[in-house]
């Protein structure tokens, strides 16, 4: 058990051909995953569910675990009675390695053309099956290619290029396996900038189930928090915010520790993009819009949907686009719609009236007013399912789950007061699960 | 542009081929031109190579091409993959590049060293392996960190292809001494790794070690720190202090961004705090937001994941959960593994207190698009109705579903409403009413929901006014039915005669008729069987077919407490994912371990468990899925199979009849108490054959008698032997059950071996040892002085029981007819069943589950059981608990807190010791329980074998057993087991019981 020990990763396209492959272990071989396509991927098609059974299978004694990432299949195998989070996890980390760098997303055009620089990386991430470093910031400086951006043919310039600046990079190489050990890994040594400047971008995404009469069921807030550190030397940052959350997890720059003990998320960031922290909340949730359906069955051949939305939150504020998804009966034939704001139509493939609206101000209410004219069905008693009411939105500035930074400071030991910081502070609203039942 | 090149790679093999020769000589070009066209070429051949086309013929050019511009290190990366690929494939040649990577090994620098170590100790070449072993030296004591892990790594490898080479070279021993002292902490994770897998886990984890790394984990990176975890779950603290340390300073990795960490920390508060009921109560609720945070991640994989962990902790306590039914709901865009794993959750998290939620959001998810969720979400209504006591509302759900939902809903509502009512019969009044009206018989297709319509109208046809009419449109479409439908219709007709004769007399005659014309050789048995039975004696037929509906106190769950805990200890594993041991779905690896380790005394290997559990699991499935009756048909297969397939064609029919029914009285004498164990399921096992452990010794004879009769007509001469047994069967019931009634109490005397060899060889010949048959005869002969142990009056019952469960095609019979023999005090006596069982089971059962063909050991068996009638009223009543649960950390706190009760100590021939230990001692831990003596270690090393064995009274007074089993090392006069018993029990005559219950058991196992 603790021999979790992948034998190998494969890149596959979505019809299962084998683009990339690297075995680590000499208990598999191509047949095995072949044997993913014809009795995984097309047994799925089969049974006309796509991406539906589960992750982890196992065929034989080989467990197959895979997960899609655009138009791409990662799969790891083991004989072993192995670690599945670990396993998932690290193939996400290998995507987002990837991603980094490509500097564009991991697909199969892009696998096409970089195969070499893939299997380089690789082969520095694993070792015997056992997952080395996966860091991209301490893996570019061990291995200097560079992705290929594009399909701009096999051979790019970058070779060359890395050739030019060997020098430099050969410097910066020999520090790469130091900064593994440091105690601050991800950030390395003398990083200047002209102007220090810090963004940070609360991103809360709102579930929430409602009942027909606006009583909610259940409902939750998602939140992250991405920052872009463009900061000289090495900052420490303190970062305080009430204490709305029910569970949090954090950068591995953030030390633990100190949040525990006083609830400061206290870190010393990595240069550029980066996720600080997740966290969840469940209660003190303001919802951004109230949903009032009424919907009712006229006879067999018709139907009449009255639904209006009303925004809560305040009117300096004004939600990006809009859509309300109102769903119908199978056999409907036709809509006829009359909506306050913005514009409604019937969309048979998603069986819905779908209403949307390019802006939606705060305090304000819109209504959608349908008439459905539906075919008469030859089945006897075959009840329709009134699915939910599903809503999708963004609310720049809006925050749902009462979460605040309440300060942010950033200390610098060697320059001290001589440190001047630029800091952006933004909050997005975003729909997850938003929905009403009819 | 790939099928193109599949199509003629001889065309590109010589072209690249030419490319290369022409890079390796060609000097007009500038350097830098001429390392631009090699890597241009390099990268086709790897694209090649990962296309899966053959590029081995290359070698010879490559490696020049690339020794020829050295310095290059993308050049070389590309080299070493490509020999890595092609390495084993053409050795000779690979033999070349040994030099260059040996001189790379000792460049200056750090990258190109590790790098030709790592290719080195890739080529997976026995052959190599002398080139190999200087360089991973010299890397273990590199300068830089890189090469160092590098060099950790190389040593696993040579591990696997020679581990000699390992040993000789003291290679565990360099690791282990940088894992003790090096400064970077990816050398520490690799050394780490490396170790866990050439150790046992548990020896690694010292203190000093575990808090070393536990004090430095934050440097690690993430995956290092799972490794570190991983070591500190094996790690066993010396007090709880120490425990509460630990936790203290794991407690912030829960927020760790990597789920990996956070689930590893997860395992190690679980494992730390196995053994401290509050502490772990802590951790429980501690852990609970963590996963809640998990299970709300965007990558459905994870959440998939983590879902199945936190289903395997609800299963164990569901309590912790009881309050987050919510976060569990599904969300529309949840792929579907994740929504069948949430409801697998709702279902093991429903309680009084949150049961109307749950069962209210399932009846929101069964009007999905999806059938599929819908489906799923009403079984999942119907499991809850069985789990949760208070089952009124969700009742009116199910039948809600029945009502207007559509032809799938339905089909599931019915299936689950039959389980509901044998769980809960009282109910039938409220829900069968409507039934009527579905209309089942035109709309629902599902062969399953249409027996179960079948089943519950036969049995509460007197609730439904015209259940004999609503079965007449079955009977008419008899033929077309599927068989399962077919039995389950038989069977209904049958108890509807009993009920309602009047009206259900032309539905049976009709159904009979049928029946007994069928193709199908169960469908056929059953008909044959009914008709018989009506014809000789209408009451006993009612007593067997119509009995009053037993209800079913619980079904049995598919796993094992012991496998739960192998799961358990081996949380975040894919064995967690896939709810079953490692086992079960991974090959015993072939390398393993540096040295033989010993058995630990810990949980037994998984399989094991599940061999162990195997009749259980059986049983239960049936049970769930429903009373023996309709289902039964898939679980008799083999024995009756046979039996009756053979018949037919050599004999009339009515001869044939006969004979089986004799047949059957005899198997099924003893079956009475199975049926009493459990319920309609007790009889499905018997239909199963093999180790139905806890059904009984009917359910197991019959499968036998079936057999050995069976092939008798067909056979002809064969048949002679058993002959007498037959007789008494057509005699009269009441003489039959005189004869085999007793079976499973009575002792068999002595005689019996002497007798047994008497016996006419031939049954044995032909259809194997066919115990099943033969000792009636001398039971018959022994019964009258014994008779008046038995009540008479159960006597008719258990002997119909047994007579039907012989007959075995239907286990649903069997069920039925055991259910009214099954008095109390037989249940009593179940737990004596076992060494009779042994007997008939043998030949039938699952291969490898029991031992070997032991007819005459068994015997003996009998003999034991002879005194055990006698203690057992003198005492309190001794009962075990089937389903008694004993974690191995409550065992073992128990040990070591109870003083020794008993000791005894006895001969054991060396075939004994050879019997006992045979099969990884799967036999005799599997013979034991089926006296519901459950085992909770075995193993040890020849000489030396220790069992460690539990039994558990319906009172809940725990019996704990070691027994020391020393074999005679000189293979000699064999050895000695010595058993000592412990528990809390202050009845002294109860332990008397379990005391002589347990050498009666001990002995019935050893041969003669």
């Amino acid at each position: 058990m603790a021999c979790s020990a992948c034998s190998a990763i494969y890149f596959l396209n979505l019809r299962g051909d084998i683009l990339l492959e690297r075995k680590y272990k000499d208990d598999v071989d191509r047949e095995i995953a072949e044997s993913f396509r014809d009795r995984i991927l097309n047994a799925q098609h089969q049974n006309a569910s796509p991406g539906q059974s589960g992750p982890i299978r196992t065929l034989g004694s080989v467990t197959f675990m895979y997960l899609r990432h655009s138009d791409i299949y990662v799969l790891m195998l083991t004989r072993s009675n192995g670690n599945a989070m670990l396993s998932f996890r690290f193939m996400t980390s290998l995507v987002s390695l990837f991603q980094s760098y490509f500097e564009g997303d991991l697909n199969e055009s892009s696998i096409r053309s970089n195969f070499v620089l893939m299997y380089e990386l690789l082969d520095e991430v694993m070792d015997y099956g056992l997952p080395q470093i996966s860091d991209p910031a301490i893996l570019k400086t061990l291995i200097l290619q560079k992705g290929y951006k594009s399909e701009g043919g096999l051979l790019g310039t970058s070779a060359s290029e890395a050739a030019a600046k060997k020098a430099k990079e050969a410097a910066a190489a020999a520090n790469a396996t130091l900064a593994v050990t440091g105690a601050v890994g991800w950030r390395r040594e003398g990083i200047k900038y002209k102007r220090n400047e810090i963004f940070l971008d609360i991103v809360e995404q709102v579930n929430v189930l409602m009942s027909q009469n606006g009583t909610v069921l259940r409902n939750d807030v998602v939140g992250r928090i991405q920052m872009k550190c463009f900061l000289s030397d090495m900052p420490e940052l303190r970062l305080g915010l009430n204490d709305q959350m029910q569970d949090a997890t954090f950068h591995q720059c953030v030390n633990l520790g100190a949040y525990e003990s006083q609830k400061v998320v206290t870190f010393v960031p990595p240069d550029g993009e980066f996720e600080l922290m997740r966290y969840r909340v469940n209660d003190g949730i303001t919802l951004p819009f109230k949903v009032l359906p009424v919907i009712s069955e006229v006879g067999r051949t018709r139907l009449e949907a009255n639904v209006s939305v009303r925004s809560t939150f305040s009117n300096k504020m004004q939600a990006g686009p809009v859509v309300v998804l109102v769903p119908v009966p199978d056999n409907t034939a036709s809509a006829k719609l009359l909506v306050t704001a913005g514009r409604a139509k019937y969309d048979a493939t998603k069986k819905a009236l779908v209403w949307k609206m390019s802006k939606f101000v705060g305090g304000a209410e819109h209504t959608l007013r349908a008439e459905v004219t539906l075919v008469a069905s030859t089945r006897e008693k075959k009840a329709w399912g009134r699915p939910p009411i599903q809503m999708q939105f963004q609310v720049p500035m809006l925050g749902a789950s009462g979460l605040r930074v309440q300060y942010l400071r950033v200390v610098e030991r060697k320059q001290g007061s001589a440190y001047k910081v630029d800091k952006w502070v933004r909050k997005l609203c975003k729909s997850g699960d938003y929905l009403v039942r009819i | 542009m790939s099928e193109n090149a599949r199509s003629k790679p001889r065309g590109e093999l010589a072209e690249l081929s030419a490319q290369l020769q022409n890079l390796c000589t060609a000097g007009k070009r500038s350097d830098k031109e001429l390392r631009a066209a090699k890597k241009d070429v390099f990268k086709k051949v790897i694209n090649y190579m990962t296309l899966g086309m053959d590029m081995s013929a290359l070698f010879p050019m490559m490696t020049s091409c690339a020794n020829l511009s050295s310095d290059d290190l993308v050049l070389k990366k590309m080299l070493y993959l490509y020999l890595t690929h092609y390495a084993t494939q053409t050795p000779d040649l690979a033999l070349l590049t040994i030099n260059q990577l040996q001189k790379d090994s000792a460049d200056h620098d750090p990258m190109i060293r590790g790098l030709a170590l790592r290719s080195l100790c890739s080529l997976r070449v026995t052959n190599f392996l002398e080139y190999v072993v200087t360089p991973i030296m010299a890397g273990l004591s590199d300068r830089h960190p890189y090469v160092r892990r590098t060099a950790v790594m190389g040593v696993l490898k040579v591990y696997h292809i020679d581990p000699n080479t390992v040993a000789q070279q003291g290679m565990v021993e360099r690791v282990k001494r940088l894992l003790g002292t090096d400064t970077d902490v990816q050398v520490i994770a690799n050394c780490l790794s490396v170790l866990m897998q050439l150790e046992p886990p548990a020896r690694l984890a010292e203190k000093v070690l575990v808090y070393s790394l536990l004090n430095r984990i934050k440097e690690f990176s993430d995956w290092g720190q799972c490794q570190v975890l991983e070591l500190a779950s094996y790690y066993v603290p010396s007090s709880e202090a120490e425990v509460y340390d630990m936790l203290n300073a794991l407690e912030d990795r829960m927020g760790h961004v990597n789920s990996a960490v956070v689930l590893a920390t997860i395992r190690v508060f679980l494992r730390l705090t196995i053994n401290m009921t509050a502490t772990h109560q802590q951790v429980l609720e501690r852990i609970r937001e963590p996963l809640k945070t998990l299970i709300s991640r965007e990558d459905a994989p994870t959440v998939y994941a983590a879902l199945c962990h936190v289903l395997l902790l609800a299963q164990r306590a569901p309590m912790i959960f009881e309050g987050d039914c919510i976060a569990f709901f599904c969300r529309t865009h949840d792929p579907w593994f994740v929504k069948k794993v949430k409801l697998e959750i709702l279902t093991a998290i429903a309680s009084s207190n949150n049961v109307y939620d749950i069962v209210t959001e399932l009846t929101e998810y069964a009007r999905d698009i999806s059938p599929t969720m819908a489906r799923e979400a009403v079984r999942a209504v119907g499991r809850i109705a069985l789990a949760v006591p208070d089952s009124g509302g969700i009742i009116e759900r199910l039948l809600m579903f029945l009502d207007g939902g559509s032809e799938h809903l339905i089909a599931e509502a019915l299936v689950a409403l039959k389980d509901v009512l044998r769980r809960y019969p009282d109910v039938a009044a409220v829900c069968v009413g409507g039934l009527g009206e579905l209309g089942v018989h035109g709309a629902i297709e599902e062969p399953a929901a249409r027996a179960a319509y079948v089943w519950i109208l036969g049995q509460f046809g007197t609730l439904v006014p015209d259940a004999p009419y609503l079965l007449e449109a079955f009977a008419h479409t008899f033929a077309a039915e599927e068989p399962p439908v077919r039995l389950a219709l038989l069977s209904a007709a049958a108890g509807l005669f009993f009920r309602r004769p009047p009206e259900a007399k032309p539905l049976l005659g009709a159904v009979l008729a049928a029946g007994t014309a069928d193709s199908d050789v169960e469908v056929r048995d059953r008909a044959l069987l009914y008709y018989r039975l009506l014809r000789a004696d209408p009451a006993a037929a009612e007593r067997v077919i119509a009995p009053p509906l037993m209800t079913v106190p619980w079904f049995s769950e598919t796993l094992s407490g012991e496998a739960k805990d192998a799961i358990f200890a081996d949380f975040n594993s894919l064995s967690v994912v896939f709810n079953k041991p490692a086992a079960s779905f991974i090959e015993r690896q072939a390398y393993h371990s540096l040295e033989a380790e010993p058995e630990p005394p810990a949980p037994a290997p998984a399989t094991d468990l599940l061999a162990m559990e195997a009749p259980e699991l059986l049983g239960a499935d049936r049970a769930t899925n429903l009373l023996a009756d309709t289902d039964g048909a898939d679980l008799m297969g083999g024995p009756t199979g046979d039996g009756s397939g053979a018949g037919p064609g050599g004999g009339g029919a009515a001869d044939l009849l006969d004979l089986d029914i004799g047949g059957l009285g005899l198997g099924g004498g003893p079956s009475g108490p199975m049926g009493s164990g459990m319920g309609g399921g007790g009889a499905g096992m018997g239909g199963y054959g093999g180790p139905a452990g806890p059904g009984g010794p009917g359910g197991m004879m019959g499968p036998q008698a079936g057999y050995g009769m069976g092939p008798g007509p067909a056979g002809g001469p064969g048949f002679a032997p058993p002959a007498p047994t037959m007789a008494p069967a057509q005699a009269s019931p009441l003489d039959l059950l005189g004869g085999f009634g007793p079976g499973p109490m009575g002792p068999p005397p002595p005689q019996q071996q002497l007798q047994r060899p008497q016996q006419p060889p031939p049954p044995h010949g032909m259809m194997g040892p066919p115990p099943g048959h033969m000792p009636p005869p001398m039971h018959q002969q022994q019964q009258p002085p014994r008779g008046p142990q038995m009540p008479p009056q159960q006597q008719p019952g258990l002997m119909m029981g047994g007579g039907i469960g012989g007959m075995a095609p239907p286990p649903g019979l069997g069920g039925p007819g055991g259910m009214p023999g099954m008095p109390p005090p037989l249940q009593q006596q179940q737990p004596r069943g076992p060494p009779p069982m042994q007997a008939p089971v043998t030949p039938l059962g699952p291969p490898g589950a029991m031992r070997g063909p032991g007819g005459g050991g068994d015997l003996l068996g009998l003999d034991g059981l002879g005194a055990a009638p006698a203690p057992a009223p003198a005492s309190q009543e001794l009962v075990l608990n089937p389903k008694a649960r004993v974690s191995p950390a409550e065992f073992q706190a128990e040990w070591k807190r109870l003083p020794a009760a008993h000791s005894s100590s006895l001969a054991v021939s060396a075939a004994n010791v050879a019997a006992i230990t045979a099969n990884n001692h799967r036999d005799f831990t599997t013979h034991m329980t089926q006296a519901y003596i459950h085992t909770i270690a075995s193993g040890g090393q020849s000489p030396n074998f220790r069992y460690y064995f539990y039994g558990q009274t319906v009172t809940g007074t725990l019996y704990l057993v070691e027994m020391l089993l020393r074999a005679d090392p000189s293979g000699g006069a064999g050895g000695s087991a010595t058993t000592t018993v412990k528990t809390a029990s202050p009845d002294p005559g109860q332990l008397a019981a379990f005391v002589e219950l347990w050498s009666n058991c001990l002995a019935g196992f050893m041969l003669a």
